[in-house]
């Protein structure tokens, strides 16, 4: 592994280098919310702040156009969706990027358990860098280290930053091919031990105000015992099922194909769905196996807790960014049902 | 060693909290009475959450329940959105002016029976505060540890001290646009002990007249980052039709493909079924995760229908509201399929 310093008031000329070569996303926040937006110059920059869209819509757009056809004289034509630029995902937090790794067991292979390989979800995988912003004040609503994670945590990184207040500690990650198109020697000096433990330090000091925290883990009872729980029928009178929590989770991978256009022109894309939406499960024959709130909202939690992990060596399908738990609007609090989950016959 | 001012501003702090406790507790024991007498079998109210301003809807169906039932500036979502239809029928609401205006408007409809089904449990609101304007003083949304009430000012504990606003830069925008603060007709109603801090009724914030050309650019901007969660359509009480012209499969009103032009066929369509219907709670604009002010487009109809009408929904039970409104489409005994 290999460490450099860039010193803060260099920052903005090394993205600049970094802007030339790469597509730079960075996190700006606006009117108290953070979004990543495309590096420009003179962007107020928002390492601090969680911000309110995970990293997934990189990987994962809401829509993407996958093909455009449509008939010309007697033809049909077909045009497949272009290539994409290569990507720099600047100041994530660790959580959305090991996010992204527990996406790719579900959609890139990276897992012996799937033979799934998503092209457009691969493909963006391979081609985008992800600079990781190490957390060093937790959320009101963070929860990373409950599910295998940390504030500190490097999984789905190509490099890590401390913020040294001056200076910004880069760690590079030597597995990581792409990692070595961010070295820039003008602007970067070598870290010394001295940097390095006081790296060490903060990154200790940030996992311990996370410590202490209840695990988000599988529960013990089998899935038949869960099912049948009263806690689905109780928070169901409360959930109204709209897409929030699925929407902002960087774990939720859901989507659905639509064709749409006329003749000439008909565009497919695939958009981000949800388990909460009614039409998520309706049949054909008009039948639906999860027809109420009730049904959706065990679902989700069943999957993330149960299922994911059953499939996935143990890991919870979940990172505990907490944004479902923070814009719920009617406080349906993840950690609360894992526990009231993990308590049954316990 | 504690700045000078910390004496004033702790008895501040501790009147505030009496006095909203005091609310409470009357909230709380007239609940408690309500379910021991048996003249209710539920209480729909809410009760505290996981993290600070999140608060929960909650049924009380026990004396010992009622105990969590909670009252403050956080009890966000409007509770006719969350009366139960097909089961218990005899079940008293918690309801702010907007909620018991939002209950008029179902009665009015026929969704629901107010003078028979519901027992109305008034408060005389002074007003909830914005989360989202609490979030931007504490420098973001996970910096909110702790938040308490004083009169005229809103402490925040953040990770590195407290941060203070004043209150009525906190009040959300429905409630500074607020014209009716109490139900007009209640089976009891709890009046606030607290003076009300509560600024008078504010212009409304509804969509300004521009020309079509601007307008486009105005509107694109303003729903950007709407992500189709349909949460401003779920938490909204006037919302309830059987099956939502989103969720059509069939003759497919609303593409499910996300891109700014259906953003918008959703929001226009979403604001003519409820203008005229509308009590401007705004419920839809606090459950937006992307801080959208949804609510401006059919607060722009609302006026219109004033100006044209003279109707205001939601104030009278027995009013007669002007032709060409929306009505839903709900049976009861099918299942709401959204």
């Amino acid at each position: 592994m290999s460490s450099f310093i860039v010193k803060k008031e260099r920052l903005s000329s090394y993205l600049k280098r970094l802007a030339d070569k790469f597509e730079v996303h960075v996190p700006v926040s606006k009117e108290g919310m953070s979004l990543f937006a495309p590096y420009q110059e003179n962007l107020e920059l928002d390492f601090g702040s969680h911000p309110r869209l995970s990293a997934k819509s990189f990987f994962l757009p809401q829509r993407e156009v996958m093909l455009q056809y449509g008939t010309t004289g007697e033809k049909l034509q077909q045009e497949q969706a272009a290539a994409h630029f290569q990507q720099l995902l600047f100041g994530v937090k660790p959580c959305d990027a090991r996010a992204i790794e527990i996406n790719a067991r579900l959609l890139a292979d990276n897992c012996s358990q799937t033979t799934a390989q998503d092209v457009y979800f691969k493909t963006r995988l391979n081609t985008t860098i992800m600079v990781g912003y190490g957390c060093d004040q937790p959320g009101a609503a963070c929860f990373c280290s409950s599910t295998g994670g940390g504030a500190f945590n490097t999984t789905g990184l190509d490099a890590l930053i401390t913020d040294l207040g001056d200076e910004l500690l880069v760690r590079l990650f030597e597995d990581r091919p792409n990692s070595q198109k961010l070295v820039d020697r003008d602007l970067m000096e070598e870290a010394t031990g001295e940097v390095l433990a006081a790296a060490a330090a903060i990154a200790e000091n940030a996992e311990k105000k996370m410590s202490g925290m209840p695990e988000l883990v599988k529960p013990e009872s089998g899935d038949s015992e869960l099912f049948q729980l009263e806690l689905w029928e109780e928070t169901a009178q409360r959930c109204i099922n709209c897409g929030i929590c699925t929407y902002l989770c960087p774990t939720c991978t859901c989507f659905d194909i639509i064709d749409e256009g006329s003749g000439e022109c008909t565009t497919q894309s695939r958009c981000w769905d949800s388990c909460m939406f009614g039409l998520f499960t309706l049949h054909a024959s008009g039948h639906n196996p999860r027809p109420g709130r009730k049904e959706r909202l065990r679902q989700r939690f069943m999957h993330k807790l149960s299922y994911f992990p059953d499939r996935y060596d143990g890991i919870v399908g979940c990172v505990g960014c907490g944004r479902c738990v923070m814009y719920c609007p009617v406080n349906i609090d993840i950690r609360e049902i894992s526990r009231l989950m993990a308590e049954v016959g316990g | 060693m504690l700045p000078a001012s910390c004496g004033a501003w702790s008895a501040i702090v501790f009147l505030r909290i009496d006095v909203m406790n005091e609310l409470q507790d009357q909230l709380i024991a007239r609940a408690k009475a309500l379910l021991e007498e048996k003249r209710v079998d539920a209480i729909l109210g809410f009760s505290r959450g996981t993290l600070p301003m999140a608060h929960r809807p909650f049924w009380a169906r026990s004396s010992e329940e009622a105990e969590q039932l909670c009252w403050d500036e956080f009890c966000l979502a409007n509770l006719a959105n969350f009366v139960p239809l097909n089961g218990e029928k005899n079940i008293a609401v918690i309801v702010k002016g907007c909620d018991w205006r939002s209950l008029v408007v179902h009665h009015q409809e026929g969704r629901l029976d107010l003078s028979s089904q519901v027992y109305v449990l008034g408060i005389d609101c002074d007003g909830m505060l914005d989360p989202e304007k609490i979030r931007r003083a504490a420098g973001g949304p996970e910096r909110v540890l702790e938040v308490s009430c004083a009169v005229e000012q809103i402490q925040i504990t953040t990770p590195d001290g407290e941060v203070t606003i004043d209150r009525v830069h906190a009040y959300r925008q429905s409630c500074l646009e607020c014209i009716q603060r109490a139900p007009l007709a209640a089976d009891e109603l709890l009046e606030n002990p607290k003076p009300h801090t509560f600024p008078d009724s504010s212009d409304s914030s509804g969509m300004e007249s521009s020309d079509a050309g601007s307008r486009e650019e105005v509107l694109k901007n303003q729903f950007k980052d709407c992500l189709m969660c349909f949460a401003c359509r779920d938490i909204c009480p006037l919302c309830y039709c059987t099956q939502c012209f989103v969720d059509v499969e069939k003759s497919h009103w609303l593409s499910t493909q996300a891109s700014i032009d259906r953003v918008l066929d959703f929001h226009f369509f979403r604001a003519h079924h409820i203008a005229g219907r509308c009590t401007e709670c705004g419920a839809c604009e606090t459950a937006c995760p992307m801080n959208i002010s949804v609510r401006q487009l059919v607060t722009r109809l609302n006026q219109d229908i004033k100006e044209k009408s003279h109707y205001v929904p939601g104030l009278e039970l027995d009013a007669e509201a002007p032709d060409g409104l929306f009505r839903p489409s709900y049976h009861e005994h099918s299942r709401r399929q959204r």
